[in-house]
């Protein structure tokens, strides 16, 4: 008898502690969530900043048809087009070869994958601007080697969706490979003893099965690229390409600020990216019975023969591209009094990093990200646990709205976020402005989901009884909760905690509008050193905060068991 | 004392899932709740152990009222003082045997649990293994430390939810047994439930057969047995072979005209026509025409259409007054050859619908 | 004003706030009194200096919104530091315009964080300056020092002074080719390969246009755009491009210029017989500030011989004092030719135009 799809009415009474803190997680959630968009909501309707005497107005959102707007937001759909359909193949095709074929690095790949997915996006743009700018070293090596112009641009459509194509690939293979990985073999063999070759297989049957988690990783890939904030605005703005989060920020940096306009603007994106992903939750949810089952491991690989190079080629290429010539570069750029596109000629320097070791500055920044990370991390674990805890097990009344409100953030991009707060909080009574709980509270909203997620699916898988068991045995709720719950969600939860601490150490685009002198983190100093184009520091800092993330990693992993399961 | 139900209603949704039950366990009694999955036997263990609310009726247990939609009284599972063994076993993977054992002891904040649990494993002979972790141990091991953690905070109740359905035949006949003689031991009243014809016979002091919501029969083993109330009982217990009969006069006829003795307790009841329960084990036949030999033993000729060796007897399929019974026999007969079947009046019942 | 009041009328309608409006309002008014009160003498004498230096240690930190290069600000705020010890630092960096951007949201939500700014100001903060109550007026000890025209009603300061300047890059730009004049900019030989900073983004740029304008070349949005013209993230963004070879020549104000010469960067610069715009960097002392002597003390220290030395050594820029030694590479502006202060030169009502004009012109918005 399935008893997960009982409805357990028995949870209408008696809530005993668990009452309390149900009312105290939805009214903070509520908070979380509704606050920012409800202050971008009443910001676009006004026609001055915040804060500051002004009427009502519909000009924003009349603006919205404005020429500007509307060739950023062609822009923006087409980048994002282009970035997906890109990624979707490169990714597809990298869990494919890994996990698929008889080659011969399988986890070589997965690990340094893991690593691409944690570089910074930011941080990737900086690094390929030095290789593909104009005055770049690709363009000079060119130049010196072949006495020939390549004319190479970063600085454009072209430059942008190849950066953000690197970035996008490791999580595009992320959400593929668990679906590659569960399909149920037998498929395919029956394809392959019926005479298929193993390109008409991987045609007509492998890629079918997996249409779902396609259309899924296609669709949250999309969200991505349209969410992207660093690489757009790194290489965007010295090439005249705006999308709408390029766009946002310019208009609440630069004068003439429009913040009602950048308002209106965020809400639609929020619009097109909320769309999204309900569209994508729909697919995951219809899609989950179809092809995995639990027979996987028995795959017969494919094997690869003549095609063993060019995938070797594309995997190292990608690992190339993506990881470690953008590392490489950072160094020497970290080491250099000032650019030239020929190592052998450069003025060599260690003074960026003395600089940072004695900048009180970095200081604070470092100490800020650790706190926001580790401290929020535990925030946003506690909170998604409890919340998911409600949603998928309590089911009070009201869980389901409380599933909304934590999906909402989900569809909100960082920067837009940002401005919201920006809006909410510089206004509102509470002395949150220019404080580190701002920045805490910024970062958990925009990440809750992946917390519930995590927790929650966890406690889907966790079955009934165990918990019942409990009850009948004399345990109330909470110390069911607490004795038999928790401790047996402690693998998903330390992944949780791990998830959660890697974004929030990544993170800039919710950050970028709401920082302040004191609560400046590490990829806001590195933007600002960037801003003002002092590649020396920004790389050297780079090259420090991915040094320390990685550190961090391996003490997380060494010290939660639980958190090295993807 | 006991437990009992009274006009149990639930509700999922649309769906009346129990529609009006009425039941009690006497102090020590083993009571069987048996049926077709979706009769609603496992929501009525569930109403009574708290874990679902109900939506009509009161349930008692042991002169408390513990759900009571009326006066809006519901008390929660962990205050009911249960013992509750799961179809899963549900025993938890980050706690030892013994903490499993001792957790209805450490949650009501006994501080030295090492006796009862000692105790309480020695009963279910799982006494060496109380240091392991339940992944180490087999089905039927983790379902005995399922049974002694039912047992250790000393219940005032007993209840079993399938528990043996996901253990081997073998496995299933010994725990069985083991359930049978610890509940004797506490003489704590207990239910069971399952939609197993052998265990329900076996175990219990009584049978109550439900279908769709409502309790079909209550009664003894025997009497479900041999004394089915209709004929889903009939056909849900053991073997059986449906006759029907019409009334002429004073008697029963099939309906090639042969008359039939039946059981004299139902012969009074109502209606024309019936159906009689004949069960393949009391019919003996032998080969060659038939004789009236005495007016209780009902004899009819008929033509043997198949045999199927099963072991332990050969089940024969025979054609009678254009009727098919089965029966079983320890002769082999040819195809198509005639014999003759005989059966005691007694053993042939009147049901009803 | 009407913002306070509207607000104040939504926060009494809650209960649970009006503890911490009373708490906010007993905040503001005090800082308001002792404002007021410090600003009631104009001149502070020297044992008055002491008590705000006593003050200033008290409040124990500072926080700084600037424009200056990040690589240096560190070196000037521990020289700060070795000079009053006790005192911490902070500071936020951003380019001119939206750091006054981000001060004006900060004041006007009465959420005032800068103890002292330093940097080019533009028309919002000359208004917010003159008229909307953003700086202290006080008279700092060290102003004697300075000439007359550095002080602006006893509000701002000028400390340094940024120039409009031409930049090209040595290695791949051969001398005969060098541009000379501002209509170089436009040549088409230089067709992709010019780099400046847009008006929108910087109060110096805009001062320049207004100088081309003054100086007889119009439609000078329409000649870049006909070129090519790359923009680049501040006047850094510009000297990067040129170094790297992103763009080959290019415009800017001339902070990163010294610097970077003193790094030896292949660099080949002329500020053009035909003039420049220059722009004076401020130094101010927020009303507001929530560590005012702290913020009155870093401000005098920047005004100070050492303090001027540093800042001119980390910011590139020639000091305003006068008798501190010019910086190497670059001349003085005394030196210079046909110089204009973009602050008189282009009004509001121009900047405005000059801005929307150019933003037409390459199609921005």
């Amino acid at each position: 008898m399935n008893r997960l799809t009982q409805n357990n009415t028995s949870a209408q009474h008696r809530f005993n502690l668990l009452t309390p803190l149900y009312a105290l997680v939805f009214t903070a959630v509520a908070l979380m969530a509704l606050v920012p968009v409800l202050a971008l909501v009443l910001g676009s309707l006004r026609d001055s900043p915040p804060g500051q005497p002004g009427s009502w107005t519909l000009e924003n959102w009349a603006n919205l048809a404005s020429p500007g707007v509307i060739d950023t937001l062609l822009t923006t759909i087409q980048v994002a087009c282009l970035t997906t359909f890109f990624s979707m193949i490169l990714g597809t095709m990298l869990a494919l070869i890994i996990h698929r074929t008889d080659f011969r690095w399988p986890n070589a790949m997965t690990g340094l994958l893991g690593l691409s997915f944690y570089f910074p996006s930011f941080i990737l743009g900086m690094a390929w601007i030095v290789i593909g700018s104009p005055g770049g070293l690709i363009n000079d090596l060119v130049r010196e080697l072949f006495d020939a112009e390549a004319n190479l641009d970063i600085y454009s459509v072209g430059g942008i969706v190849l950066v953000m194509v690197l970035h996008q690939v490791p999580f595009v293979y992320l959400t593929m490979r668990g679906p590659v990985l569960g399909m149920d073999p037998s498929y395919e063999e029956a394809a392959r003893t019926a005479g298929a070759s193993a390109f008409t297989m991987l045609r007509r049957v492998t890629l079918p099965m997996l249409s779902y988690a396609l259309a899924s990783s296609t669709l949250l890939c999309l969200v991505m690229s349209l969410e992207q904030f660093g690489i757009p605005v790194l290489l965007g703005i010295p090439g005249r390409v705006t999308v709408l989060a390029t766009q946002i920020y310019l208009l609440c940096r630069f004068p003439p600020t429009a913040y009602g306009l950048a308002a209106a603007i965020g809400l639609t994106l929020a619009a097109i990216t909320a769309l999204a992903i309900l569209l994508q939750r729909r697919l995951a949810r219809g899609g989950q019975a179809v092809a995995t089952t639990g027979k996987a491991g028995r795959i017969t690989p494919i094997r690869l023969g003549a095609w063993r190079w060019p995938a070797n080629i594309f995997c190292g290429g990608y690992i190339l591209m993506g990881l470690i010539f953008p590392t490489i570069i950072l160094l020497y750029t970290s080491l250099i009094k000032f650019f030239t596109g020929n190592p052998l000629t450069a003025a060599y320097t260690f003074r960026n990093y003395i600089s940072i070791w004695e900048s009180e500055g970095t200081q604070l920044a470092t100490l800020n990200t650790l706190l926001v990370s580790g401290g929020g991390a535990l925030v946003g674990v506690m909170l998604g646990a409890a919340c998911s805890y409600f949603t998928v097990r309590l089911k009070p009344t009201g869980h389901r709205i409380l599933d909304m409100l934590v999906m909402l953030p989900f569809g909100v991009p960082g920067v837009v976020l940002g401005l919201g707060l920006l809006w909410a909080y510089a206004y509102l009574p509470l002395p949150l402005y220019g404080t580190m709980t701002l920045i805490v509270l910024a970062y958990v909203t925009r990440f809750l989901p992946y917390a519930t997620e995590t927790a929650g699916a966890r406690f889907v898988q966790l079955d009934r009884s165990l918990e019942e068991a409990a009850w009948t045995a004399g345990a109330s709720r909470q110390t069911g909760v607490w004795r038999i719950v928790l401790p047996l969600s402690l693998p998903s939860l330390q992944s949780g905690y791990f998830l959660l601490f890697m974004a929030f150490f990544r993170e800039i685009s919710a950050t970028i509008l709401i920082f302040t002198a004191s609560t400046s983190v590490l990829s806001v100093s590195i933007w600002s050193y960037f801003e003002q184009a002092d590649w020396g520091m920004a790389s050297a800092l780079s090259i420090l905060a991915m040094i320390l993330m990685m550190g961090i990693m391996s003490t997380l992993l060494w010290a939660m068991p639980g958190a090295r399961q993807r | 004392m006991g437990i009992s139900v009274r006009d149990l209603v639930k509700v999922y949704g649309q769906s009346t899932v129990i529609k009006g039950i009425s039941f009690d366990v006497a102090d020590g009694e083993f009571v069987t709740l048996l049926g077709p999955s979706g009769c609603g036997k496992t929501t009525t263990l569930r109403c009574i152990a708290g874990l679902d609310t109900i939506d009509g009726g009161e349930i008692r247990i042991n002169e408390q009222i513990v759900s009571n939609t009326a006066t809006e009284v519901f008390v929660p599972p962990h205050e009911r003082n249960l013992g509750m063994v799961f179809q899963s076993y549900a025993v938890w993977p980050h706690l030892t045997v013994a903490q499993n054992v001792a957790f209805p002891l450490t949650v009501r904040g006994v501080r030295d649990t090492s006796e009862t649990v000692k105790w309480a494993l020695d009963i279910v002979g799982m006494h060496e293994l109380a240091s392991r972790r339940p992944s180490e141990l087999s089905g039927g091991q983790q379902q005995r430390v399922a049974l002694a953690r039912a047992i250790a905070g000393k219940p005032q109740v007993l209840l079993f939810d399938e528990p043996l359905s996901n253990l081997d035949a073998r496995l299933r006949d010994r725990t069985r047994a083991e359930i049978s003689r610890i509940q004797h031991e506490l003489k704590v009243p207990a239910i069971y439930v399952t939609h197993d014809q052998t265990e329900a016979l076996s175990m219990s002091d009584r049978v109550i057969v439900m279908s769709a919501g409502l309790t079909i029969q209550d009664g003894t083993p025997k009497q479900i047995y041999h004394a089915p109330v209709n004929r889903f009982v009939a056909d849900f217990i053991g073997n059986a072979n449906f006759l029907p009969v019409q009334r002429r006069g004073s008697k029963w006829v099939l309906p090639d005209g042969t008359a039939l003795s039946v059981c004299p307790e139902t012969k009074h009841l109502r209606g024309d026509k019936m159906t009689a329960l004949v069960r393949p084990e009391v019919i003996q036949v032998e080969p060659g025409p038939a004789e009236q030999i005495h007016p209780d033993i009902n004899r009819i000729t008929g033509t043997v259409i198949s045999s199927v060796f099963l072991g332990q007897h050969i089940e024969h399929v025979v054609s009678v007054a254009g009727l098919e019974l089965r029966l079983f026999s320890r002769m082999p007969l040819e195809s198509g050859s005639g014999i003759t079947l005989s059966f005691h009046a007694s053993d042939c019942r009147l049901l009803s619908e | 004003m009407t913002a306070f009041i509207e607000q104040g009328r939504r926060l009494w309608a809650n209960r649970r706030e009006r503890t911490l409006l009373r708490r906010t309002i007993t905040l503001i008014s005090s800082s308001i009194a002792a404002t007021l009160l410090a600003t009631s003498t104009f001149a502070q004498t020297d044992t008055a200096w002491k008590s705000v230096e006593d003050a200033a240690k008290k409040e124990g930190t500072v926080s700084l919104y600037h424009n200056l290069r990040p690589s240096g600000i560190e070196k000037l705020l521990s020289e700060f530091r070795k000079a009053y010890p006790g005192i911490k630092t902070e500071h936020m960096r951003l380019g001119s315009a939206p750091l006054i951007e981000r001060f004006s949201t900060e004041f006007t939500a009465g959420r005032n964080l800068a103890d002292v700014v330093i940097t080019f100001p533009d028309e919002t903060m000359l208004k917010g300056v003159d008229t909307g109550g953003w700086a202290l007026q006080w008279t700092p000890p060290e102003l004697a020092a300075f000439k007359p025209e550095i002080n602006r009603g006893n509000k701002i300061f000028a400390v340094h002074t940024s120039r409009n300047v031409i930049i090209w890059n040595k290695q791949r730009v051969k001398p005969a080719d060098a541009p000379k004049e501002w209509a170089d900019l436009w040549d088409p030989k230089w067709k992709g390969k010019v780099a400046m900073d847009p008006p929108w983004r910087s109060i110096a740029v805009q001062g320049l246009i207004a100088h081309w304008s003054n100086i007889g070349l119009s439609d000078s949005a329409q000649k870049l755009k006909a070129n090519d013209v790359r923009f680049f993230e501040g006047s850094a963004g510009v000297f990067q491009a040129v170094l790297r070879g992103d763009a080959l020549v290019g415009t800017l104000a001339d902070l990163p210029l010294e610097p970077g010469l003193v790094d030896g960067a292949p660099i080949g610069f002329v500020y053009p017989k035909s003039g420049t715009a220059i722009n004076d960097g401020f130094v101010m002392v927020p009303a507001k500030a929530p560590h005012l002597n702290a913020g009155k003390l870093f401000a005098n220290w920047i005004m100070s011989a050492s303090g001027q030395t540093v800042l001119q050594e980390i910011g590139g820029l020639p000091a305003t004092r006068p008798g501190i030694t010019p910086p190497k590479f670059v001349p003085a502006t005394s030196s210079l030719s046909n110089v204009v202060d973009s602050l008189v030169i282009s009004s509001t009502a121009q900047q405005a135009k000059s801005i929307n004009t150019w933003r037409e012109v390459f199609g921005i918005r």
